[in-house]
């Protein structure tokens, strides 16, 4: 037990390291000489080679990647070249907002989306279950900068119910939430649905329901605890997939988190904190799939004794 | 099975229904604007409640740092925050005019030599006392930066002469000096902290003269600023409690706040919701004719806008009717001009005026060398410049040109123009009343926001010889005969002079507007 | 001899499992739905070179004409520019159809070279590869995109690259799946015996056995690259102005959206269009091909 949790860290290591290899090369590539920005007016060659020098710069690409890495697990994450703050201090000073949104909308989405689903399943000949696929089919199909705008035309603009800029309190998080959880709670609930439907089919079900046991028994207490396995894999991977979507969602209501600031700094061309923003981002989703592993395991037993008889 | 299929299809059919409402309730939304109701209750809770004692200012970019002389200094934004935070020796009127502020009172004594006395017992936010010390290094300071170096240009020293006494001297008769010392640039600051903040790098955490002191600063986020209780005209103090800046970059982001009453004014406001915010009685648009310029430059020493034959060509090829109309929905002036009608030296009738003529701008384009047109970016630094960029390289489509768009943020511009990054640019410049605070910080060697990298000696012995005359008639014409030289060159296409708004929730009281938007700040109330 | 006669039976299976899937899709109205309104974008966007000239009604402008609501002549009425939307639209499809089948187009190919040569070599090879699949599973796809277009650019051809790659690891998954079942089949086995290449003969067999698997994902990653490219173009990140792209629309239509609400939502309706039609027919292709699955 100990021992698969251990290697799952170890392997997580080695996608974290290699993600952030992935994206230190491709920023690595970023066009336009730093140097010029860091000095700006002030810019003569042998400032720059000096600077250079300073910066690591003239070193070994691979060098340079240690070196980041190695500031990293100190939480450094280097100079911000704008600002000239450390961009940790940014980072984590929208990091919790960030955090905050998708909680928000992952729990909007859990709580809809499995209910809905379940019910889609259990009784798919009638009218609300029919309405709630429908729904499904255009929820994912919904792009959701243009949800968001068209969100505040109506609950903003025309209804004043609801303020029209991001902010984490209580009304201003709403409107992002619902942005950014539609397509992900549709996505949801298909897989609930369909998670449920293939469990119902099992013969142990039938069996169960022939010889006339409580059918709401059923529903709750078997099928949808083998249901709920696939479901939670995937909501697991949807942590990933919201954190990038937050991108669009904080720069359609101006909602000070990391995306907006990757957005600003993208506008400024300050390469440190835009590889901060997506390395923070990108470890924070390989944690996110930690302990998504971990949990299946208390959750399905099945898995429990597959990894001690050392097949996981 | 297919009874199921056709309840699946019904199902989304009335899902999708739920779209249609969804878009005409948006869509109502912009037709009939229901006031009645919606009035009631947005001004329902600002009444309802305690009067609101802390004003929120949509603005347009984020602060880039508290340096008043640092990377953000020219942006009008930024100064506008700076003005709040920042005491200076003179402050501007609505018709920029020098008032004192800072300063007592001052005296000429000649032509090279100007005292100024500071007021007594005058303190920083932290409750130490401004000195004339504190005084003469922060305009030093202004001075030798790169930034402000041709606003003070004809400042020879600056020196404190007693404990509240500051003497200048300079090269020559100065008629702009007073001017020049309002701006934002030439701040207040304590020397001890600016040489602790230059060392560290620190700047986060200024300690203020003005009327406010800041405190929370949000990179790219909000700056709050809260009422300085140190301030040293406590008659002329802030009329309200707190200003905090939000950024919004979206232009109609800003509009929204304003009129759902999460902002209580918008600093910049787009022309393209005049219509929707017309027939809103929950806000109202301030106005004023503006004393900015926005135009399209070009980089004079790089290929192929070093020959000024293609330069030409382009003046003559942009519409600046049809750009205005598209950027501001018509509303301002069009200019042929590099200077605004508000600034000293203005061209009523230009001479050089390059108004829209395809078949001109095709000629002088094949005469210079460039028959088949060419491949150039247009770089911008906010949301207007971009859509007179986008309107721009229509029009230069029609010659031949084939235009790139690229954004960036303000913070890297000063950089990349700097480097000889921006072979084109629309930008928009804030033009001061005197032409000695406009014309050498554009168009002469050296100066920091000769973004054009413009230089011609005609121009420089005219500025030089308008900075020793007095009568300003005669100022007046030299500026004048340069500002023609400059139109002729066209380092730059001048486009429109903008009107200034200001869009402020009804209730707000203190609304005032000079022709570069939205000033006394301090002034602003429920 | 007995080979080719298998060959020639297993043909005709193969004639009727497509005859049965063909069926079973076109009894499922919502999989028809989707096919026709797909259709008709394909149609209309093929089709508009033919009646309108793309500089004259998709570029050139006519401010006198600006932010015109829709009427008779202008159908989704005109922009801030006075340029014709509805035509914008229909070659604003151009670009972003084109853009996401392309690089639909370059995951499937990429993603099946490595699941190939993963599942036909195995061991460290396998390893090493797929361990880099599952590193770039685990970047969202939208972060990667943005990374990559920041740093390269958002030309066309990047926006393929930036749109495409994330999607290779799932490509090269069903592949390597597939070879490596067929690796060990007798029948394969047999005929490397014979002295059959193998390289050809694995190549035939990739594309039966994973062609449906891989049509149904790559229909439904179409539709996600759709999304994936005008979020980009939304974002300032992707196709510049002028060339109409939906997302790209969007941002600047955003500024009028109260006044002229059409200008949010025909790129709106047009994303939202396409992206619906291909999932119908992802959904539809699916079912076709495993009937046991309802979703």
């Amino acid at each position: 037990m100990v021992k698969y949790i251990g290697k799952r860290m170890a392997s997580l290591i080695v996608v974290i390291l290699g993600v952030i290899l992935i994206i230190y090369l491709i920023m690595y590539l970023l066009p336009g000489d730093v140097t010029q920005f860091i000095l700006g007016t002030n810019y003569t060659e042998e400032g720059a080679e000096s600077l250079r020098e300073s910066l690591g710069l003239n070193r070994p690409f691979i060098i340079q990647y240690i070196h980041y890495v190695w500031g990293l697990l100190h939480g450094d994450f280097g100079i911000s070249y704008v600002s000239k703050m450390p961009v940790r201090v940014q980072l984590f000073s929208r990091f919790p907002n960030t955090l905050i949104l998708v909680s928000c909308s992952m729990i909007l989405c859990v709580a809809l989306s499995i209910p809905m689903g379940i019910y889609s399943a259990v009784k798919p000949k009638t009218f609300l279950s029919n309405l709630i696929q429908g729904l499904g089919m255009i929820g994912i199909a919904l792009p959701s900068f243009w949800l968001g705008l068209m969100l505040i035309l109506l609950f903003s603009v025309k209804l004043s119910w609801l303020p029209s800029l991001g902010s984490v309190s209580l009304k201003g998080i709403i409107l992002p939430s619902i942005t950014l959880c539609v397509s992900f709670m549709a996505s949801t609930m298909r897989m609930m649905r369909s998670s449920m439907l293939e469990v119902l089919n099992q013969d142990y079900i039938r069996t169960a329901r022939a010889k006339g046991a409580n059918f709401r028994e059923i529903i709750y207490h078997h099928a949808m605890k083998n249901s709920m396995l696939p479901v939670i894999t995937m909501i697991g991977m949807n942590i990933g997939s919201q954190m990038g979507g937050s991108v669009l969602t904080e720069s359609v209501f101006s909602y000070p988190g990391v995306g907006l600031l990757l957005m600003n700094s993208i506008a400024s061309r300050d390469t440190p904190t835009i590889l901060g923003c997506l390395v923070l981002m990108a470890l924070s989703i390989g944690i996110c799939n930690l302990v998504v592993d971990i949990l299946m395991l208390y959750i399905d037993p099945r898995l429990k004794t597959l990894i001690i008889k050392g097949i996981g | 099975m297919h009874m199921t299929k056709m309840k699946k299809i019904a199902g989304i059919l009335l899902a999708g229904a739920i779209i249609p409402i969804f878009i005409g309730g948006c869509n109502s939304s912009s037709s009939t604007v229901d006031k009645g109701e919606g009035t009631k209750d947005v001004q329902g809770e600002v009444n309802t409640g305690e009067k609101k004692e802390d004003i929120v200012i949509a603005m347009s970019q984020s602060l880039t740092t508290f340096d008043p002389i640092g990377a953000g200094s020219s942006s009008l934004q930024d100064q506008m925050v700076y003005r709040q935070i920042y005491a200076r020796l003179f402050a501007t009127d609505e018709n920029m005019q020098p008032v004192q502020e800072l300063a007592d009172s001052y005296e000429k004594v000649s032509d090279t030599e100007y005292k100024f006395t500071i007021l007594q017992g005058a303190k920083f936010s932290d409750g130490s006392e401004i000195t004339a010390q504190d005084v003469a290094y922060s305009l030093e300071r202004a001075h030798q930066s790169e930034a402000f170096a041709t606003l003070m240009s004809t400042v020879s020293t600056i020196e404190a002469t007693g404990d509240y006494e500051i003497t200048i001297t300079t090269t020559g008769p100065s008629p702009a000096l007073l001017q020049a010392l309002a701006h934002p640039g030439a701040s207040i600051l304590p020397k001890a902290y600016v040489e602790e903040a230059q060392g560290g790098g620190d700047w986060n955490s200024p300690i203020t003269s003005g009327r406010y002191t800041v405190d929370e600063h949000i990179v790219g986020v909000s700056t709050k600023v809260v009422k300085n209780e140190n301030y040293f005209r406590p008659d002329d103090a802030a009329q309200n409690n707190s200003l905090t800046f939000l950024n919004v970059a979206e232009d109609s982001t800003r509009t929204i706040l304003v009129q759902t009453g999460e902002a209580d004014i918008s600093s910049v406001f787009s022309t393209a919701d005049y219509n929707v915010v017309e027939s809103d009685e929950k806000v109202t648009l301030h106005e004023k004719a503006g004393t900015t310029i926005q135009y399209i430059g070009f980089d004079v020493t790089q290929e192929p806008f070093d020959n000024e034959l293609v330069r030409q060509a382009v003046a003559y090829g942009l519409d600046r009717e049809g750009i205005m109309s598209v950027a501001t929905e018509g509303l301002g002036q069009v200019s042929y001009t590099v200077i605004p009608p508000s600034t000293l030296g203005h061209l009523d009738d230009n001479p050089g005026a390059y108004e829209y003529n395809i078949e001109k701008a095709k000629e002088l384009l094949a005469e210079g060398g460039y028959e088949n047109g060419f491949e150039t970016t247009i770089v911008v630094f906010s949301d207007t410049g971009k859509t007179i960029a986008t309107v721009a390289q229509g029009y230069l489509d029609q010659i031949g040109i084939k235009a790139k768009v690229e954004q960036y943020d303000t913070s890297v511009r000063m950089d990349m123009f700097a480097n000889h990054q921006c072979p084109m640019f629309s930008a928009q410049w804030g033009a001061l009343a005197d032409a000695e605070l406009v014309l050498p910080r554009l168009f002469t060697q050296g100066a920091a926001y000769n973004w054009s990298h413009y230089n011609n000696d005609e121009v420089n012995n005219l500025l030089q010889k308008a900075r020793e005359t007095e009568d300003s008639n005669e100022r007046a014409s030299i500026y004048a005969e340069a500002v023609a030289i400059i139109d002729k060159d066209a380092p730059w296409v001048p486009v429109y002079v903008p009107n200034a708004y200001a869009l402020a929730n009804a209730n707000l009281q203190g609304v005032t507007l000079d022709g570069e938007g939205l000033m006394n700040l301090h002034a602003l109330h429920y | 001899m007995l080979l080719f006669k298998k060959r020639n039976q297993r043909d005709q299976q193969k004639n009727l499992r497509l005859q049965s899937v063909i069926s079973r899709f076109m009894g499922n109205p919502l999989a028809v739905l989707g096919l026709i309104l797909f259709s008709v974008i394909l149609l209309a966007t093929l089709s508009v070179g033919f009646f309108l000239d793309y500089e004259q009604s998709a570029l050139a402008f006519n401010i006198p004409q600006r932010l015109v609501p829709p009427n008779g002549t202008n159908w989704f009425g005109t922009d801030e520019m006075g340029r014709d939307e509805f035509a914008r639209i229909l070659f604003g499809a151009r670009y972003t159809l084109s853009v996401g089948f392309v690089s639909t187009l370059f995951a499937v190919i990429v993603g099946g070279i490595f699941g190939a040569v993963s599942g036909y070599f195995g061991g460290i090879t396998d390893n090493i590869i797929m361990r880099i699949m599952e590193i770039m599973m685990c970047l969202p796809s939208m972060i990667l995109a943005i990374a990559i277009v920041v740093a390269l650019g958002g030309s066309i051809l990047n926006m393929v690259v930036a749109v495409g790659i994330s999607n290779v690891p799932k490509f090269a998954r069903i592949v390597r799946s597939s070879v490596m079942g067929v690796r060990n089949t007798e029948y394969v086995q047999a005929a490397q015996i014979i002295g059959t290449p193998f390289i050809p003969l694995l190549f035939r067999h990739i594309l039966r056995n994973c062609m449906g698997p891989v049509i149904v994902q790559a229909t439904l990653i179409f539709a996600m690259s759709i999304l994936s490219i005008s979020s980009l173009s939304f974002l300032g990140l992707g196709i510049q102005a002028p060339t109409p792209e939906w997302g790209n629309m969007l941002s600047d239509g955003k500024d009028y959206m109260r006044g002229n609400a059409y200008l949010v939502l025909a790129p709106g309706l047009a994303i939202f269009f396409s992206i619906f039609s291909l999932n119908l027919i992802g959904d539809g292709l699916r079912d076709a091909l495993d009937p046991r699955m309802d979703i």
